[in-house]
């Protein structure tokens, strides 16, 4: 039975009806049209479909749109409005993207972490990125990405 | 001793290829102003910010969910597949089977064995069988539950050995003794030469079957236009290919298909060939004249497999310390269900072998074999991966024995530039013994190697691979790479080539080159690749051929463009076009250092003069290789080079390798694009170590055991350690200033560049990939393992 | 399909008498197991609706962890870092950052048990054959044997069972109390001891006893991502006087397995040492049903023991 669902994405509210088991990724795929987050698996191994939900990095094909409820999600296609957001340039320069499947939830799960510690080392970003698969880079090319935003060592 | 071609059809098709080389695709060019520096990959904005689609992304009104239906029996008859009831279901609007298709298909037009959806036979648990076009998921899925499938179930093959036991039960009917294809050669004279040899090693290996997991899983959209064309979009590497094979088996003309290759999330080798999905999707939409998406689960793409074969290999290696090496090797390949590029592979399971060293005397035998899994493929580094191991392992053994430095021993023993191996494969440019020096240099090997303590080790190993190769699979006489541009007056210059940018970045390299060859700045040049209406034919992102073949194509013709503009302002300017260049988007007159013109005047001035502005090119290969059946499976106009020197260190509670550095150094023969060869680089030793450490397409009564990227264990950044890449180039007369592939090579070197590593570690040999913790901890409780290098007690 | 949201606890009681209900916590277990048609027509109970199942608290008797709270939460809970740091040690190794953020502490503990025969589609089950956990008569990987083997999974469980965790569970037919080692059963089928309607109410941490320390390690293949192949949390208390030790083990049977040894000195000898990973071997049963193979796991428990009782300074440094 569909249930009512209102949900907040992007600074934009969205209403509609939902079945109680479409994930979030559905909803944001197929209703909105915000195919930044990707489908590599469904079952939460990938982390393709990275959003930020309240801020937090979450893999939208393991919640439920219903449940999304109340929360603020953000999506890639939030980042950059006028301007590229600082991660996304870096990711571009530092030649961090190939084929660029996993790059929206590289980039957010990214974000997560500087925005909440703007001083992260290398094994900060390792920790952050950990539940996101790439199978182009090596991973090198994202971590020097990342760490050419990173503030530099914590002092005190 | 070769001997002589025993297929005359061959020999025919070598004779029929006598195309003129494309002579002014080499350059003596060595100052460049674009190629060799990094400009952003002009795909990467669209991808950084989400607004990049890939098929699965594609809408279209009122498209229809296809979904197939798949075997869950490994080989077995098809008594009956009735999808009557199916079409009953109320948004269902059509459901084929395999009754519905006459041709086979298949990559190689010789062993076209695979039916669109299964009929008569099922050979493999997860073999299509049926497809559906329905208005939802769920609505597909109930049409599929409905669909009447009556099995025979026949005894299957999970394994080589199974399958060529004499009176096996045939997965084909045209292949006596389950054989797929088998190859056996000899050359030199390799008995005599083992028994005058130094020093001999030699072992069984076992190399594991892996898949490639691309992080996009294989999906289609197709729709016929209401002008009678149809049109597909999908997750291919050789979208050419894909266009050829649904003009047969759909018996369309060929110019009423056009084939868009959208953004592509990775392919590895696993979207190069045509797929029965794709047939469906299209035949689907023609019957039902609404469009029809399919996008796998991740299971349906572990299902559809085409990965790494399994390989044991049996390899005898003899030192000649005048000669080289004599090498005597046999493989056995688990092919799975179906041919897909097996033939090739099989050739590949050996030809690449005696190179890379000098290797005289060189004695091979390899079988692919038919079994009931699903088909084995290409994956990166096609079928040389797996002998790589086992020649890079051995190698280092007859270091030990000899007491010879690995990184000495193989300068000395390097075929040079300007060689051939004994198998008739030509080389021109080599950059190796560079390699050895440089990644020796920046892994600090000499303060390290036999010098740590025990459980801390590093391992060399080195590779080779072709750019692309002479004798493409089709043998059709047209160029196998086509190049358009197009000349603007708004200043902007479009090159158009069906390339598949997969995501290694073809697109930037072809506009690096465009630029670097116009002179001008390459933020007014664009590549349009993904459409086949607009685009001249590539043959598509495999066996690394497009930096090398389509930028050939891509100089070749900006050199014509170029000759057309300046043309006409050199008559403009009393001079000759010799007298004149264009740099840094300007037209520089070389005697008269007043005179020049921005780009965009001349460009104007020259179309006011000629009329629309455009220019192709092309590029064929050169006729190279042996004359023996089988030799048009190896030579390439240029091969690259790659050493890795990796660092480690063995976990002694757990067995567990826990990473610390991989250096590889590669030679590219010229970085055209540095940072995006540093990331093909990157990516290949990523992928290399997965194969080596965890990655395995393990297989239950022939289903993959484990279909899903939780127990498919790819290497996650906590794993990976620290990957650098070093560039050396050894320009490469036959490649786009001097170009060589940088996409597959530096793979193969990281398994035993690993395997090597343990053993400096613990002084224990591995066999068999995955290097699996159980085994490596069963040694270290025996209490055999040691520090090789020190006397035993030491260490 | 349904689902619902109650508010109040009394709401949540009702749904939970539902046959097919089914708690939706994190949902990181619950919704690949829809989607492999493991769970039919459920009921799905979110707890989204009930803050008080969300908090932490600190008790006289013991701190209270509610069932909802996150992973994430517990890991970044400075008070529960400090005295129990080997809990946010264990749960910052469970799945990745994503499973941790939505994850809870409740879904951990429920976590259903896992087996290479189990954890698949609906399609592959029907290629291979269903076993005794999901549509089929016998297990898959112990044809024999009349029970299921599938693999408790949970690393938080292990962990709170070696603080001695207890759990208030709650149903419409009242409140009762269990220790977290016999909340779990070892039947993979039907592994935890909860009654029908009944939910983990509150988890129970006694505040550290004198002389207390833990450690966890994890089996695994990858540093991210991966369940258990075997988990052993290491709990010690000394008294002054005398010091007990406790093991606890996951991964390796379908219920949490436990070896406590008491009135030890300060130091163990080595044949103690070698006495508990024999006791933790026997009891160990793993099977041919996760990535790496029983002999492997068996062997880690030795490991493991060897490598904890080191780090906590159990075993004294031999005389120079």
């Amino acid at each position: 039975m569909p249930n009512p669902c209102r949900l907040m994405v992007n600074g934009e509210i969205w209403e509609g009806l939902v079945d109680p088991f479409e994930t979030l990724l559905e909803v944001l795929r197929e209703r909105l049209d915000l195919t930044g987050a990707k489908q590599g698996c469904s079952q939460g191994e990938c982390g393709a479909c990275t959003v930020l939900v309240d801020g937090n990095p979450v893999m939208a094909c393991l919640m439920l749109a219903l449940e999304a409820q109340n929360t603020q999600i953000e999506t890639i296609e939030s980042l950059a409005t006028q301007e590229l957001h600082p991660l996304q340039i870096a990711f571009v320069e530092k030649g961090a993207v190939q084929c660029g499947f996993c790059t929206p939830g590289m980039v957010l799960s990214a974000k997560a972490l500087i925005d909440k510690n703007p001083h992260f080392q290398e094994q900060d970003v390792r920790a952050a990125l950990a539940g996101n698969h790439c199978r182009c880079t090596g991973y090198t090319k994202i971590i020097d990405a990342v760490m050419s935003l990173s503030t530099g060592a914590k002092h005190g | 001793m070769v001997k002589p071609p025993d297929d005359p059809r061959t020999l025919h098709y070598l004779n029929e290829r006598i195309i003129p080389r494309n002579q002014d695709c080499h350059s003596d060019k060595t100052a460049f102003s674009v190629v060799g520096k990094t400009y952003p990959k002009p795909d990467a904005y669209e991808k950084v910010t989400g607004k990049a689609r890939y098929t699965a992304d594609l809408k279209r009104p009122r498209c229809l969910v296809g979904k197939l239906l798949r075997s869950t029996h490994a080989h077995a008859r098809l008594v009956r597949v009735d999808v009557s009831k199916a079409l009953q279901i109320p948004g269902v609007f059509a459901c084929v089977s395999g009754s519905d298709f006459g041709e086979l298909i298949g990559i190689i037009p010789w062993t076209k064995d695979e039916p669109v959806l299964a009929k008569d036979v099922v050979r493999y648990i997860g073999e299509p069988i049926a497809a559906v076009a329905a208005t939802s998921e769920s609505v597909a899925q109930q049409a599929l539950a409905c669909i009447d499938v009556h099995y025979e179930p026949f005894t299957a093959h999970f394994s080589p050995e199974q399958a060529m036991v004499p009176d096996a039960v045939l997965i084909h009917s045209q292949a006596p003794g389950n054989a797929s294809k088998s190859v056996d050669w000899e050359f030199g004279e390799v008995d005599s030469a083992f028994a005058r040899s130094q020093v001999e090693v030699s072992g069984n290996f076992h190399f594991e079957a892996t898949t490639h997991a691309a992080l996009e899983t294989h999906a289609v959209l197709a729709e016929m236009g209401a002008d009678g064309r149809l049109c597909v979009w999908s997750s291919t590497q050789t979208p050419y290919y894909l266009h050829r094979e649904l003009a047969t088996v759909l018996g369309m003309p060929a110019h009423q298909i056009r084939v868009i290759r959208p953004h592509i999330g990775g392919g590895f080798g696993g979207k190069s060939e045509p797929f029965g999905h794709e047939i469906c999707a299209a035949y689907l939409a023609k019957q039902t004249g609404r469009p029809v998406k399919f996008v796998f689960s991740r299971e349906e793409t572990f299902l559809t497999h085409r990965g790494r074969h399994a390989m044991d290999m049996d390899l005898r290696i003899g030192y000649l310390p005048d000669e080289g090496l004599v090498m005597d090797y046999q493989a056995l390949l688990d092919g799975g269900a179906y041919s897909s590029y097996g033939m090739i592979t099989t050739y590949y399971a050996g030809t690449l072998n005696a190179g890379l060293y000098r290797v005289p005397h060189y004695r091979w035998k390899s079988q692919r074999v038919f079994t009931n899994k699903p088909p084995a493929g290409p994956k990166r580094g096609h079928g040389t991966v797996q002998p790589r191991f086992a020649i890079e392992c051995l190698v280092d053994q007859l270091c030990e024995k000899l007491g010879r430095d690995p990184i000495a021993f193989r300068r000395e023993l390097a075929l040079g530039p300007n060689t051939e191996t004994v198998n008739g494969l030509r080389i021109g440019s080599s950059g190796f013994v560079t390699c050895l020096e440089k990644s020796a240099d920046q892994s600090g090997w000499y303060q390290k190697f036999r010098k740590m303590p025990f459980g801390h080790g590093i391992g060399i190993a080195g590779s080779w691979y072709l750019s692309g190769t002479n004798y493409p699979i089709n043998p059709e006489s047209n160029p196998q790479s086509n190049v358009q541009i197009k000349a603007d007056r708004s200043g902007l210059i479009t090159l158009f080539c069906g390339a598949a940018d997969i995501g290694q970045g073809s697109d930037a390299m072809l506009r690096h080159l465009l630029a670097e060859e116009l002179g001008v700045d390459p933020n007014r040049c664009k590549v349009e690749s993904q459409d086949s209406d607009i685009c001249p034919v590539d043959l598509g992102s495999y066996s690394s051929r497009v930096t090398l073949m389509a930028g050939n194509a891509a100089i070749s013709a900006a050199r014509h463009l170029k000759n057309q503009i300046l043309q006409v302002i050199a008559q403009d300017w009393h001079s000759s076009t010799k007298q004149l260049m264009i740099a840094d988007d300007r037209v520089f007159h070389l005697d008269r250092p007043e005179q020049s013109m921005s780009f965009v005047t001349a460009l104007n001035r020259a179309e006011s003069v000629l009329g629309a502005l455009g220019s192709t090119g092309s590029y064929n290969s050169p006729n190279r290789g042996g004359l023996y059946r089988g030799a048009l499976v190896g030579p390439s106009p240029a091969y690259s080079f790659t050493v890795h020197i990796a660092e480690l260190e063995v976990d002694l509670n757990s067995g567990q390798i826990k990473m610390k550095r991989i250096v590889a150094a590669h030679d590219c023969g010229r970085a055209i694009h540095p940072q995006l060869v540093e990331g093909q680089i990157e990516g290949s030793v990523y992928m290399g170590m997965g194969e080596a450490l965890l990655e395995r397409y393990e297989t239950a009564k022939g289903l993959i055991s484990q279909p899903n990227l939780l127990e498919y264990k790819m290497p996650t950044i906590l794993d990976v350690g620290t990957i650098e890449s070093i560039i050396v180039e050894s320009p490469d007369p036959d490649g786009p200033y001097g170009a060589k592939e940088a996409g597959e090579g530096p793979l193969h070197a990281a398994i035993p560049a690993i395997a090597n590593a343990i053993y400096d570690a613990i002084g224990l040999r591995l066999y068999q990939t995955p290097f699996e913790p159980g085994q490596i901890l069963k040694a270290l409780e025996s209490g055999h393992c040691y520090k090789p290098g020190l006397p035993r007690e030491l260490s | 399909m349904s689902y619902c949201q109650p508010t109040q606890l009394s709401d949540l009681l009702s749904c939970l008498a539902h046959p097919n209900a089914r708690i939706l916590a994190g949902g990181t277990d619950l919704i690949p197991h829809l989607q492999m048609g493991l769970v039919e027509d459920p009921l799905l109970v979110s707890l989204k609706g009930l803050p008080e199942l969300k908090r932490i608290e600190a008790k006289p008797e013991a701190i209270h962890i509610g069932p909802a709270v996150t992973l994430q939460t517990l890991i970044d809970h400075k008070p529960l870092r400090e005295i129990y740091p080997v809990i946010g040690q264990t749960l910052s190794q469970i799945g990745a950052l994503q499973h941790r953020q939505v994850g809870t502490i409740g879904g951990n503990l429920c976590l259903d048990t896992r087996c290479s025969w189990f954890n698949q589609s609906a399609f592959w089950r029907e290629s291979l054959g269903f076993c005794l956990k999901k549509g089929g008569d016998i297990c898959q990987v112990a044809p024999k044997s009349k029970r299921c083997h599938a693999v408790l999974s949970c690393d938080g469980a292990i962990a709170l069972a070696a603080c001695q965790a207890r759990l208030v569970l709650l149903s419409r037919a009242g409140k009762r109390e269990v220790s977290l080692m016999e909340f779990y059963r070892p039947n993979g089928m039907d592994h935890i001891d909860l009654r029908p309607g009944e939910f983990i109410y509150k988890i129970l941490l006694p505040h550290a006893p004198p002389g207390f320390q833990a450690t966890y390690f994890k089996g695994r293949a990858r540093q991210s991502f991966d369940f258990p192949l075997l988990g052993l949390a290491i709990a010690t208390q000394w008294d002054g006087a005398q010091r007990t030790l406790s093991f606890v083990l996951g991964g390796v049977e379908s219920c949490l397995l436990q070896v406590q040894m008491q009135n030890l000195d300060s130091f163990l000898t080595p044949e103690q040492v070698q006495s508990a990973i024999k006791s933790c071997q026997r009891l160990a049963r793993p099977m041919e049903n996760a990535f790496y193979g029983p002999s492997w796991r068996k062997k880690m428990i030795a490991s493991f023991i060897a490598q904890g009782l080191q780090q906590m300074n159990l075993i004294q440094e031999d005389a120079p």
